[in-house]
Protein backbone atom coordinates (compact mmCIF):
# COMPACT_ATOMS: atom_id res chain seq x y z
CA UNK A 1 0.00 0.00 0.00
CA UNK A 2 2.82 2.31 0.88
CA UNK A 3 5.62 3.32 -1.79
CA UNK A 4 9.36 3.74 -0.78
CA UNK A 5 9.20 7.31 -0.93
CA UNK A 6 5.99 7.29 1.72
CA UNK A 7 8.39 5.35 3.92
CA UNK A 8 11.63 7.53 3.41
CA UNK A 9 9.11 10.17 4.03
CA UNK A 10 7.71 8.70 7.13
CA UNK A 11 11.55 8.08 8.92
CA UNK A 12 12.45 11.35 7.55
CA UNK A 13 9.60 12.57 9.99
CA UNK A 14 10.32 10.43 12.79
CA UNK A 15 14.20 10.90 12.54
CA UNK A 16 13.95 14.75 12.67
CA UNK A 17 11.98 14.53 16.05
CA UNK A 18 14.67 11.78 17.76
CA UNK A 19 17.64 14.38 16.37
CA UNK A 20 15.82 17.49 17.24
CA UNK A 21 15.60 16.01 21.01
CA UNK A 22 18.67 14.49 21.13
CA UNK A 23 20.00 17.75 20.79
CA UNK A 24 18.14 19.31 23.77
CA UNK A 25 21.34 18.66 25.99
CA UNK A 26 23.13 21.31 23.97
CA UNK A 27 20.32 24.00 24.00
CA UNK A 28 20.45 26.74 26.62
CA UNK A 29 24.01 25.93 28.09
CA UNK A 30 22.64 22.73 30.09
CA UNK A 31 24.75 21.91 33.37
CA UNK A 32 24.16 18.71 33.35
CA UNK A 33 25.77 18.86 37.35
CA UNK A 34 22.47 19.74 38.65
CA UNK A 35 19.52 17.97 39.06
CA UNK A 36 17.14 20.78 38.38
CA UNK A 37 18.75 21.42 35.21
CA UNK A 38 18.56 18.10 33.81
CA UNK A 39 14.58 17.18 35.51
CA UNK A 40 13.38 20.46 35.12
CA UNK A 41 15.24 22.03 32.80
CA UNK A 42 16.52 24.52 34.74
CA UNK A 43 13.19 26.78 35.53
CA UNK A 44 13.73 28.28 32.82
CA UNK A 45 11.20 27.60 29.77
CA UNK A 46 8.91 30.48 28.55
CA UNK A 47 5.56 31.16 27.11
CA UNK A 48 5.74 29.25 23.53
CA UNK A 49 8.10 26.01 24.91
CA UNK A 50 5.51 25.90 27.64
CA UNK A 51 3.02 25.77 25.52
CA UNK A 52 4.54 23.21 23.33
CA UNK A 53 5.69 20.85 25.63
CA UNK A 54 2.30 21.12 27.47
CA UNK A 55 0.16 20.72 24.90
CA UNK A 56 2.97 17.58 24.08
CA UNK A 57 2.31 15.66 27.20
CA UNK A 58 -1.75 16.47 27.08
CA UNK A 59 -2.75 15.66 23.99
CA UNK A 60 -1.18 12.50 23.02
CA UNK A 61 -1.19 9.31 20.69
CA UNK A 62 -3.53 7.99 23.07
CA UNK A 63 -5.49 10.70 22.32
CA UNK A 64 -5.83 10.56 18.68
CA UNK A 65 -6.48 6.83 19.30
CA UNK A 66 -9.35 6.88 22.21
CA UNK A 67 -11.02 9.94 21.37
CA UNK A 68 -12.41 9.35 17.73
CA UNK A 69 -12.88 5.65 19.86
CA UNK A 70 -14.69 6.34 22.37
CA UNK A 71 -17.25 8.79 20.34
CA UNK A 72 -17.64 5.49 17.86
CA UNK A 73 -18.51 3.06 20.51
CA UNK A 74 -20.70 5.63 23.11
CA UNK A 75 -21.64 8.53 21.41
CA UNK A 76 -20.86 11.80 23.28
CA UNK A 77 -20.43 10.01 26.37
CA UNK A 78 -16.43 11.11 24.95
CA UNK A 79 -17.47 14.84 25.20
CA UNK A 80 -16.54 14.82 28.72
CA UNK A 81 -12.77 14.61 27.39
CA UNK A 82 -13.51 18.38 26.30
CA UNK A 83 -15.41 18.94 29.42
CA UNK A 84 -12.34 18.54 31.93
CA UNK A 85 -9.90 20.36 29.87
CA UNK A 86 -12.50 23.30 29.31
CA UNK A 87 -12.49 23.46 33.54
CA UNK A 88 -9.05 22.15 34.36
CA UNK A 89 -7.39 25.14 32.74
CA UNK A 90 -8.70 28.09 34.54
CA UNK A 91 -8.70 25.61 37.43
CA UNK A 92 -4.61 25.71 36.67
CA UNK A 93 -4.68 29.41 36.39
CA UNK A 94 -5.87 29.97 39.75
CA UNK A 95 -3.87 27.11 41.96
CA UNK A 96 -0.74 26.64 39.76
CA UNK A 97 1.15 29.90 40.64
CA UNK A 98 1.02 29.37 44.23
CA UNK A 99 2.43 25.15 44.49
CA UNK A 100 4.97 26.95 41.36
CA UNK A 101 6.40 29.44 43.03
CA UNK A 102 7.12 27.75 46.26
CA UNK A 103 8.79 25.23 44.31
CA UNK A 104 11.09 27.57 43.06
CA UNK A 105 11.90 29.15 45.78
CA UNK A 106 12.34 25.81 47.96
CA UNK A 107 14.04 24.05 44.65
CA UNK A 108 11.48 21.76 44.92
CA UNK A 109 11.43 19.71 41.21
CA UNK A 110 8.25 16.76 42.45
CA UNK A 111 5.25 16.95 43.90
CA UNK A 112 6.81 14.68 46.68
CA UNK A 113 8.90 17.48 47.58
CA UNK A 114 6.50 19.76 48.23
CA UNK A 115 4.17 17.65 50.45
CA UNK A 116 7.51 16.36 52.49
CA UNK A 117 8.38 20.19 53.40
CA UNK A 118 4.87 21.28 54.08
CA UNK A 119 4.31 18.01 56.15
CA UNK A 120 7.70 18.06 57.29
CA UNK A 121 6.67 14.22 56.66
CA UNK A 122 8.33 11.99 54.37
CA UNK A 123 6.34 9.26 54.51
CA UNK A 124 3.65 11.43 53.33
CA UNK A 125 5.80 12.66 50.74
CA UNK A 126 6.64 8.47 50.06
CA UNK A 127 2.47 7.99 49.45
CA UNK A 128 2.08 10.78 46.93
CA UNK A 129 5.03 9.59 45.10
CA UNK A 130 4.78 6.22 44.86
CA UNK A 131 0.94 7.28 43.77
CA UNK A 132 2.53 8.91 40.87
CA UNK A 133 4.97 6.20 39.91
CA UNK A 134 2.28 3.71 39.99
CA UNK A 135 0.05 5.87 37.69
CA UNK A 136 2.87 6.56 34.82
CA UNK A 137 3.76 3.10 34.91
CA UNK A 138 0.36 2.23 32.69
CA UNK A 139 0.30 5.40 31.37
CA UNK A 140 3.39 4.83 29.72
CA UNK A 141 2.54 1.80 28.23
CA UNK A 142 -0.63 2.71 27.21
CA UNK A 143 1.47 4.84 24.66
CA UNK A 144 3.19 1.74 23.56
CA UNK A 145 0.36 -0.15 23.38
CA UNK A 146 -1.48 2.39 21.11
CA UNK A 147 0.83 2.56 18.00
CA UNK A 148 0.14 -1.19 17.67
CA UNK A 149 -1.97 -0.50 14.48
CA UNK A 150 -0.25 1.97 13.23
CA UNK A 151 3.24 -0.83 13.31
CA UNK A 152 0.62 -3.74 11.72
CA UNK A 153 -0.66 -1.24 8.70
CA UNK A 154 2.73 -0.32 7.89
CA UNK A 155 3.86 -3.92 7.84
CA UNK A 156 6.87 -3.47 10.45
CA UNK A 157 7.40 -6.42 12.93
CA UNK A 158 5.32 -5.00 15.96
CA UNK A 159 7.03 -5.95 19.33
CA UNK A 160 10.39 -5.41 17.76
CA UNK A 161 9.46 -2.20 16.52
CA UNK A 162 8.22 -1.20 19.89
CA UNK A 163 11.75 -1.76 21.45
CA UNK A 164 13.41 -0.13 19.56
CA UNK A 165 11.34 2.95 19.36
CA UNK A 166 10.99 3.40 23.26
CA UNK A 167 14.69 2.33 23.78
CA UNK A 168 15.53 5.52 21.75
CA UNK A 169 12.78 7.52 23.81
CA UNK A 170 14.65 6.59 27.09
CA UNK A 171 18.23 7.15 25.12
CA UNK A 172 17.31 11.00 24.45
CA UNK A 173 15.48 11.30 27.70
CA UNK A 174 19.05 10.34 29.92
CA UNK A 175 21.14 12.23 27.23
CA UNK A 176 19.02 15.36 27.41
CA UNK A 177 16.70 15.03 30.17
CA UNK A 178 13.64 17.63 29.89
CA UNK A 179 15.04 19.74 27.27
CA UNK A 180 14.68 16.63 24.70
CA UNK A 181 11.21 16.13 24.74
CA UNK A 182 10.85 19.98 25.33
CA UNK A 183 12.23 20.56 21.57
CA UNK A 184 10.94 17.51 20.62
CA UNK A 185 7.41 18.40 21.57
CA UNK A 186 7.63 21.33 19.55
CA UNK A 187 7.58 19.34 16.06
CA UNK A 188 5.42 16.81 17.06
CA UNK A 189 2.58 19.30 18.04
CA UNK A 190 3.73 20.91 14.38
CA UNK A 191 2.63 17.89 13.02
CA UNK A 192 -0.38 16.92 14.57
CA UNK A 193 -1.72 20.07 14.57
CA UNK A 194 -1.15 20.20 10.61
CA UNK A 195 -2.67 17.00 10.13
CA UNK A 196 -5.74 17.74 12.38
CA UNK A 197 -6.12 20.65 10.70
CA UNK A 198 -6.26 19.03 6.86
CA UNK A 199 -8.11 16.33 8.17
CA UNK A 200 -10.75 18.81 9.43
CA UNK A 201 -10.70 20.91 6.32
CA UNK A 202 -11.19 18.16 3.71
CA UNK A 203 -13.78 15.98 5.44
CA UNK A 204 -15.43 19.26 6.75
CA UNK A 205 -16.41 20.46 2.81
CA UNK A 206 -16.91 16.27 2.17
CA UNK A 207 -19.12 16.58 4.67
CA UNK A 208 -20.93 19.62 4.19
CA UNK A 209 -20.11 20.97 7.49
CA UNK A 210 -20.64 17.47 9.27
CA UNK A 211 -23.81 18.31 8.72
CA UNK A 212 -24.90 15.20 6.62
CA UNK A 213 -22.97 13.19 9.42
CA UNK A 214 -25.18 14.39 12.08
CA UNK A 215 -28.54 13.98 9.88
CA UNK A 216 -27.74 10.22 9.02
CA UNK A 217 -26.97 9.88 12.42
CA UNK A 218 -30.68 10.88 13.39
CA UNK A 219 -32.01 9.12 10.60
CA UNK A 220 -30.43 5.99 11.79
CA UNK A 221 -31.24 6.66 15.18
CA UNK A 222 -27.54 6.41 16.29
CA UNK A 223 -26.73 8.03 19.77
CA UNK A 224 -24.48 11.59 19.16
CA UNK A 225 -25.75 13.00 23.02
CA UNK A 226 -25.01 11.82 25.96
CA UNK A 227 -26.65 8.69 27.21
CA UNK A 228 -28.98 9.71 30.03
CA UNK A 229 -28.02 6.80 32.27
CA UNK A 230 -24.65 7.81 32.04
CA UNK A 231 -24.96 11.52 33.07
CA UNK A 232 -23.46 11.04 36.69
CA UNK A 233 -20.52 9.21 35.15
CA UNK A 234 -20.30 11.95 32.69
CA UNK A 235 -20.54 15.21 35.21
CA UNK A 236 -18.15 13.10 37.88
CA UNK A 237 -15.44 12.31 35.33
CA UNK A 238 -15.38 15.32 33.80
CA UNK A 239 -15.07 17.15 36.97
CA UNK A 240 -12.67 14.43 38.85
CA UNK A 241 -10.46 15.20 36.01
CA UNK A 242 -10.53 18.70 36.09
CA UNK A 243 -9.42 19.27 39.36
CA UNK A 244 -6.73 16.51 38.89
CA UNK A 245 -4.11 17.81 36.75
CA UNK A 246 -2.02 19.33 39.23
CA UNK A 247 -1.78 15.94 40.71
CA UNK A 248 -0.12 13.86 37.89
CA UNK A 249 3.76 14.09 37.84
CA UNK A 250 3.65 14.55 34.41
CA UNK A 251 2.00 18.03 34.13
CA UNK A 252 3.80 19.15 37.37
CA UNK A 253 6.92 18.78 35.39
CA UNK A 254 5.84 20.72 33.03
CA UNK A 255 5.35 23.50 35.40
CA UNK A 256 8.04 23.52 37.29
CA UNK A 257 9.60 23.75 34.23
CA UNK A 258 8.70 27.43 33.63
CA UNK A 259 10.33 30.39 34.13
CA UNK A 260 8.21 31.95 36.03
CA UNK A 261 3.94 32.28 37.36
CA UNK A 262 3.28 34.56 34.49
CA UNK A 263 4.70 32.49 31.68
CA UNK A 264 2.16 30.00 33.22
CA UNK A 265 -1.13 32.49 33.30
CA UNK A 266 -0.45 33.20 30.21
CA UNK A 267 -0.24 29.41 28.88
CA UNK A 268 -3.53 28.48 30.45
CA UNK A 269 -5.07 31.38 28.35
CA UNK A 270 -3.97 29.78 25.27
CA UNK A 271 -3.59 26.31 25.77
CA UNK A 272 -7.12 25.85 25.59
CA UNK A 273 -6.71 26.31 21.67
CA UNK A 274 -5.97 22.65 21.83
CA UNK A 275 -9.27 21.85 22.81
CA UNK A 276 -10.26 21.60 19.42
CA UNK A 277 -9.01 18.80 18.65
CA UNK A 278 -10.47 16.81 21.00
CA UNK A 279 -13.73 17.60 19.45
CA UNK A 280 -12.64 17.64 16.12
CA UNK A 281 -11.12 13.99 16.76
CA UNK A 282 -14.90 13.22 18.73
CA UNK A 283 -16.72 14.27 15.11
CA UNK A 284 -13.86 12.07 13.36
CA UNK A 285 -14.95 8.74 15.32
CA UNK A 286 -18.83 9.75 14.43
CA UNK A 287 -17.95 9.74 10.72
CA UNK A 288 -16.04 6.46 10.97
CA UNK A 289 -19.62 5.04 12.49
CA UNK A 290 -22.16 6.34 10.10
CA UNK A 291 -19.66 5.43 7.59
CA UNK A 292 -19.18 1.89 8.43
CA UNK A 293 -15.92 2.40 8.03
CA UNK A 294 -14.33 0.05 10.90
CA UNK A 295 -13.75 -3.57 10.50
CA UNK A 296 -15.27 -5.73 13.40
CA UNK A 297 -16.27 -2.50 15.79
CA UNK A 298 -12.99 -2.40 16.67
CA UNK A 299 -13.30 1.00 17.90
CA UNK A 300 -9.70 1.52 18.39
CA UNK A 301 -9.38 1.31 14.53
CA UNK A 302 -12.01 4.43 13.54
CA UNK A 303 -9.20 6.89 13.13
CA UNK A 304 -6.58 5.01 11.40
CA UNK A 305 -9.52 3.65 9.35
CA UNK A 306 -11.13 7.16 9.04
CA UNK A 307 -7.65 8.26 7.66
CA UNK A 308 -7.17 5.70 4.93
CA UNK A 309 -10.29 5.63 3.85
CA UNK A 310 -10.51 9.51 2.85
CA UNK A 311 -6.79 10.30 2.15
CA UNK A 312 -3.69 8.75 -0.34
CA UNK A 313 -1.01 7.12 1.14
CA UNK A 314 1.17 9.52 1.53
CA UNK A 315 -0.86 11.85 3.76
CA UNK A 316 -1.92 8.50 5.49
CA UNK A 317 1.90 7.95 6.29
CA UNK A 318 2.27 11.84 7.59
CA UNK A 319 -0.58 10.34 10.09
CA UNK A 320 0.88 7.13 11.36
CA UNK A 321 4.48 9.12 11.75
CA UNK A 322 1.99 11.54 13.94
CA UNK A 323 0.54 9.17 15.79
CA UNK A 324 4.32 7.25 16.98
CA UNK A 325 5.60 10.54 17.41
CA UNK A 326 2.29 11.72 19.53
CA UNK A 327 3.57 8.94 21.67
CA UNK A 328 7.12 8.96 21.89
CA UNK A 329 7.16 12.41 23.48
CA UNK A 330 4.62 11.93 26.35
CA UNK A 331 6.16 8.83 27.09
CA UNK A 332 9.64 10.27 27.51
CA UNK A 333 8.38 13.32 30.28
CA UNK A 334 5.93 11.08 31.71
CA UNK A 335 9.28 8.33 32.44
CA UNK A 336 11.50 11.21 33.20
CA UNK A 337 8.37 12.56 36.27
CA UNK A 338 8.25 9.17 37.68
CA UNK A 339 12.12 8.98 37.64
CA UNK A 340 12.24 12.10 39.28
CA UNK A 341 9.96 10.82 41.72
CA UNK A 342 12.15 7.82 42.35
CA UNK A 343 14.88 9.62 43.15
CA UNK A 344 13.76 12.66 45.33
CA UNK A 345 11.50 10.53 47.37
CA UNK A 346 12.72 7.51 47.64
CA UNK A 347 16.46 7.10 46.93
CA UNK A 348 17.48 10.71 48.59
CA UNK A 349 15.15 10.01 50.88
CA UNK A 350 15.62 6.64 52.33
CA UNK A 351 18.72 5.20 50.96
CA UNK A 352 21.38 7.79 50.49
CA UNK A 353 20.50 11.27 52.32
CA UNK A 354 23.71 12.84 51.41
CA UNK A 355 23.59 11.88 47.12
CA UNK A 356 25.44 15.02 46.02
CA UNK A 357 22.82 16.69 42.43
CA UNK A 358 25.50 14.67 39.82
CA UNK A 359 24.64 11.49 41.85
CA UNK A 360 20.97 12.09 41.47
CA UNK A 361 21.23 13.04 37.98
CA UNK A 362 23.06 9.70 37.25
CA UNK A 363 20.22 7.63 39.62
CA UNK A 364 17.53 9.67 37.52
CA UNK A 365 18.83 8.34 34.38
CA UNK A 366 19.04 5.01 35.86
CA UNK A 367 15.45 4.94 36.40
CA UNK A 368 14.11 5.98 33.23
CA UNK A 369 15.48 3.42 31.59
CA UNK A 370 14.25 1.01 34.58
CA UNK A 371 10.69 2.86 33.59
CA UNK A 372 10.57 2.56 30.21
CA UNK A 373 12.12 -1.14 30.55
CA UNK A 374 9.09 -2.08 32.83
CA UNK A 375 6.60 -0.36 31.00
CA UNK A 376 7.69 -2.22 27.35
CA UNK A 377 7.51 -5.26 29.61
CA UNK A 378 4.02 -4.77 30.19
CA UNK A 379 3.11 -3.99 26.91
CA UNK A 380 4.51 -7.18 25.45
CA UNK A 381 3.61 -9.35 27.71
CA UNK A 382 0.25 -10.64 26.59
CA UNK A 383 -0.95 -11.35 30.33
CA UNK A 384 0.07 -8.04 31.37
CA UNK A 385 -1.28 -5.63 28.59
CA UNK A 386 -4.87 -6.73 29.53
CA UNK A 387 -3.25 -5.44 33.00
CA UNK A 388 -2.39 -2.11 31.62
CA UNK A 389 -5.73 -0.85 30.95
CA UNK A 390 -7.35 -2.40 34.81
CA UNK A 391 -4.15 -0.38 35.96
CA UNK A 392 -4.88 2.80 34.15
CA UNK A 393 -8.60 3.06 35.64
CA UNK A 394 -7.45 2.22 39.24
CA UNK A 395 -4.25 4.37 38.77
CA UNK A 396 -6.48 7.94 37.90
CA UNK A 397 -8.80 7.66 40.50
CA UNK A 398 -5.86 7.00 42.86
CA UNK A 399 -3.87 9.73 41.86
CA UNK A 400 -6.88 12.04 42.56
CA UNK A 401 -6.29 10.73 46.54
CA UNK A 402 -3.62 13.13 46.62
CA UNK A 403 -5.55 15.96 45.89
CA UNK A 404 -5.90 16.83 50.20
CA UNK A 405 -2.47 16.66 50.09
CA UNK A 406 -0.91 18.92 47.52
CA UNK A 407 -4.14 21.12 46.24
CA UNK A 408 -5.89 21.63 49.47
CA UNK A 409 -2.49 22.17 51.78
CA UNK A 410 -1.64 25.16 49.75
CA UNK A 411 -4.83 27.13 51.25
CA UNK A 412 -5.49 25.83 54.28
CA UNK A 413 -2.11 26.27 56.79
CA UNK A 414 -3.51 24.44 59.93
CA UNK A 415 -4.07 20.97 57.71
CA UNK A 416 -2.02 18.32 59.25
CA UNK A 417 -0.29 15.64 58.22
CA UNK A 418 -2.65 12.61 59.97
CA UNK A 419 -5.76 13.20 58.44
CA UNK A 420 -4.56 13.50 54.97
CA UNK A 421 -2.82 10.01 55.73
CA UNK A 422 -5.78 8.74 56.87
CA UNK A 423 -7.72 10.23 54.00
CA UNK A 424 -5.62 9.08 51.70
CA UNK A 425 -5.41 5.33 52.66
CA UNK A 426 -9.53 5.69 53.66
CA UNK A 427 -9.96 7.21 49.37
CA UNK A 428 -7.64 4.37 47.98
CA UNK A 429 -9.08 1.36 49.91
CA UNK A 430 -12.94 2.85 48.80
CA UNK A 431 -11.14 2.99 45.25
CA UNK A 432 -9.69 -0.16 44.89
CA UNK A 433 -12.92 -1.56 46.27
CA UNK A 434 -15.03 -0.11 44.05
CA UNK A 435 -12.87 -0.86 40.86
CA UNK A 436 -12.99 -4.70 42.00
CA UNK A 437 -16.84 -4.74 41.97
CA UNK A 438 -16.84 -3.70 38.51
CA UNK A 439 -14.14 -6.11 37.75
CA UNK A 440 -11.98 -2.99 36.57
CA UNK A 441 -13.84 -2.92 33.26
CA UNK A 442 -14.66 0.72 33.71
CA UNK A 443 -14.42 3.48 36.32
CA UNK A 444 -17.92 4.41 36.37
CA UNK A 445 -19.98 2.15 39.44
CA UNK A 446 -23.31 1.27 37.97
CA UNK A 447 -24.36 0.71 41.78
CA UNK A 448 -24.36 4.09 42.16
CA UNK A 449 -25.66 6.04 39.68
CA UNK A 450 -22.85 5.16 37.11
CA UNK A 451 -20.86 7.41 38.86
CA UNK A 452 -17.21 8.06 38.66
CA UNK A 453 -15.01 5.87 41.72
CA UNK A 454 -12.34 8.49 41.85
CA UNK A 455 -14.62 11.07 43.12
CA UNK A 456 -16.77 9.17 45.86
CA UNK A 457 -13.73 8.03 46.73
CA UNK A 458 -12.43 11.59 46.96
CA UNK A 459 -15.41 12.55 49.32
CA UNK A 460 -15.06 9.84 51.04
CA UNK A 461 -11.24 11.19 51.76
CA UNK A 462 -12.64 14.41 52.76
CA UNK A 463 -14.62 13.49 55.28
CA UNK A 464 -12.25 11.11 56.89
CA UNK A 465 -9.72 14.19 56.31
CA UNK A 466 -12.33 16.71 58.13
CA UNK A 467 -12.87 14.15 60.87
CA UNK A 468 -9.29 13.26 61.96
CA UNK A 469 -8.59 16.87 61.81
CA UNK A 470 -10.98 17.44 64.37
CA UNK A 471 -9.96 15.10 66.50
CA UNK A 472 -6.58 16.07 65.84
CA UNK A 473 -7.34 19.38 66.99
CA UNK A 474 -9.38 18.93 69.87
CA UNK A 475 -6.65 16.30 71.63
CA UNK A 476 -3.71 18.83 70.84
CA UNK A 477 -1.42 16.68 68.69
CA UNK A 478 1.68 17.67 67.59
CA UNK A 479 2.09 18.80 64.02
CA UNK A 480 4.51 20.67 61.75
CA UNK A 481 4.37 22.83 58.76
CA UNK A 482 8.24 23.67 57.10
CA UNK A 483 6.11 26.37 55.16
CA UNK A 484 4.82 29.71 56.75
CA UNK A 485 1.15 30.28 55.35
CA UNK A 486 3.36 34.16 54.19
CA UNK A 487 5.54 32.07 52.33
CA UNK A 488 2.66 31.36 50.27
CA UNK A 489 2.37 33.58 47.33
CA UNK A 490 0.17 34.11 43.82
CA UNK A 491 2.61 36.32 42.16
CA UNK A 492 5.90 36.40 41.07
CA UNK A 493 6.44 39.63 42.46
CA UNK A 494 6.38 40.81 45.75
CA UNK A 495 4.55 44.13 45.47
CA UNK A 496 2.70 44.88 42.51
CA UNK A 497 4.41 46.85 39.72
CA UNK A 498 7.82 45.44 40.34
CA UNK A 499 8.61 42.65 37.01
CA UNK A 500 11.12 40.51 37.76
CA UNK A 501 10.77 37.67 40.47
CA UNK A 502 13.92 38.52 43.00
CA UNK A 503 14.89 36.04 45.34
CA UNK A 504 15.65 38.40 48.11
CA UNK A 505 11.85 39.04 48.58
CA UNK A 506 11.57 35.84 50.18
CA UNK A 507 15.47 35.38 51.30
CA UNK A 508 17.73 33.07 49.24
CA UNK A 509 15.91 30.45 47.69
CA UNK A 510 17.57 27.36 48.75
CA UNK A 511 19.26 24.60 46.25
CA UNK A 512 19.10 21.53 47.19
CA UNK B 1 8.55 41.05 53.40
CA UNK B 2 4.84 42.01 51.45
CA UNK B 3 3.13 39.70 49.30
CA UNK B 4 1.21 40.79 46.76
CA UNK B 5 -2.38 40.12 47.98
CA UNK B 6 -6.09 41.06 46.13
CA UNK B 7 -8.57 42.45 48.34
CA UNK B 8 -11.41 39.91 49.65
CA UNK B 9 -14.04 40.87 46.70
CA UNK B 10 -11.69 40.39 43.73
CA UNK B 11 -10.53 37.12 45.12
CA UNK B 12 -14.31 36.20 45.10
CA UNK B 13 -14.92 37.62 41.53
CA UNK B 14 -11.62 35.89 40.55
CA UNK B 15 -13.07 32.69 42.49
CA UNK B 16 -16.52 33.10 40.15
CA UNK B 17 -14.60 33.74 36.56
CA UNK B 18 -11.91 31.02 36.90
CA UNK B 19 -13.94 28.12 38.99
CA UNK B 20 -17.54 28.38 39.51
CA UNK B 21 -18.63 29.58 35.98
CA UNK B 22 -16.75 26.68 33.78
CA UNK B 23 -17.90 24.19 37.16
CA UNK B 24 -21.45 25.28 36.25
CA UNK B 25 -21.78 25.87 32.52
CA UNK B 26 -19.59 23.20 31.22
CA UNK B 27 -20.04 20.32 34.04
CA UNK B 28 -23.08 20.85 35.78
CA UNK B 29 -25.47 22.11 33.47
CA UNK B 30 -24.66 19.07 31.40
CA UNK B 31 -28.49 17.22 31.31
CA UNK B 32 -29.72 20.86 29.98
CA UNK B 33 -26.75 21.16 27.12
CA UNK B 34 -27.29 17.87 26.01
CA UNK B 35 -29.45 18.32 23.64
CA UNK B 36 -29.88 18.01 19.44
CA UNK B 37 -31.95 20.99 19.10
CA UNK B 38 -31.54 24.10 18.18
CA UNK B 39 -28.99 23.00 15.52
CA UNK B 40 -26.72 25.40 14.34
CA UNK B 41 -25.11 24.46 10.39
CA UNK B 42 -26.22 21.18 11.04
CA UNK B 43 -24.10 20.72 14.18
CA UNK B 44 -26.24 19.91 17.27
CA UNK B 45 -26.25 22.22 20.49
CA UNK B 46 -24.13 19.83 22.40
CA UNK B 47 -21.67 20.29 20.09
CA UNK B 48 -21.57 23.72 19.48
CA UNK B 49 -22.22 24.52 22.70
CA UNK B 50 -18.93 22.97 24.08
CA UNK B 51 -16.97 24.76 21.25
CA UNK B 52 -17.92 27.76 22.08
CA UNK B 53 -17.16 27.11 25.54
CA UNK B 54 -13.17 26.04 24.07
CA UNK B 55 -13.31 29.93 23.65
CA UNK B 56 -15.48 31.70 25.87
CA UNK B 57 -13.15 30.81 29.11
CA UNK B 58 -9.92 31.64 27.85
CA UNK B 59 -11.76 35.46 27.63
CA UNK B 60 -12.93 35.33 31.37
CA UNK B 61 -8.98 33.85 31.87
CA UNK B 62 -7.92 36.90 30.61
CA UNK B 63 -10.29 39.40 32.08
CA UNK B 64 -8.72 37.54 35.65
CA UNK B 65 -5.32 38.21 33.87
CA UNK B 66 -5.66 41.73 32.92
CA UNK B 67 -7.94 43.16 35.44
CA UNK B 68 -7.66 41.53 38.68
CA UNK B 69 -4.01 40.16 38.71
CA UNK B 70 -3.19 43.29 36.85
CA UNK B 71 0.03 41.08 34.91
CA UNK B 72 1.69 43.01 32.28
CA UNK B 73 1.41 41.13 28.93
Amino acid sequence: MFSNIDYALFFLLVITVIVVSFLGAKWRKADFSKISEWSIGGRKFGTLIIWFLMGGDIYTAYSLISIPGGSYGLGGFILYAVVYGTMSYPFLYYVAPRLYLIAKKRGMITGGDYVKERFESPILALLVALTGILAMLPYIALQIVGIQYVLQAMSFPVDESYVIAFLIVAAFTIVAGLRGPALGAIIKDVIIWSVIIIIFVVLFIQFNGFSTVFAKMSVEHLNFLIPPKLMIGYITLGFGNGIAWLLFPNLLTGIFSSKDAKTLKKNYIFLPVYQIWLLFLAIFGLIALTENLVPNKVSSLAFPMLVTAYFPPTFVIIVFAAIIIGSMIPAAIQSLSAANLITRNIYLEFFNKKASEKRQVLVARVFVFIMILASLVFALTPAASGLIFYLLTMSYAWLLQTLPAIILSLYWPKLDKFSVAAGWVVGITFTTYGLFTVNFSSSLLPWLGYSYVGIVGLALNLITLFVVHAIVRISNVKYKSGIKPAEFVDFDSAEPGIKEWRPDDFGKSKEL
Amino acid sequence: MVAYKLTISKRVLKIILLLIIPWVFVVFLAPFYNTAEPYFAGWPFLYWYLLIWIFIQPVFTFIVFKYIDKEKW
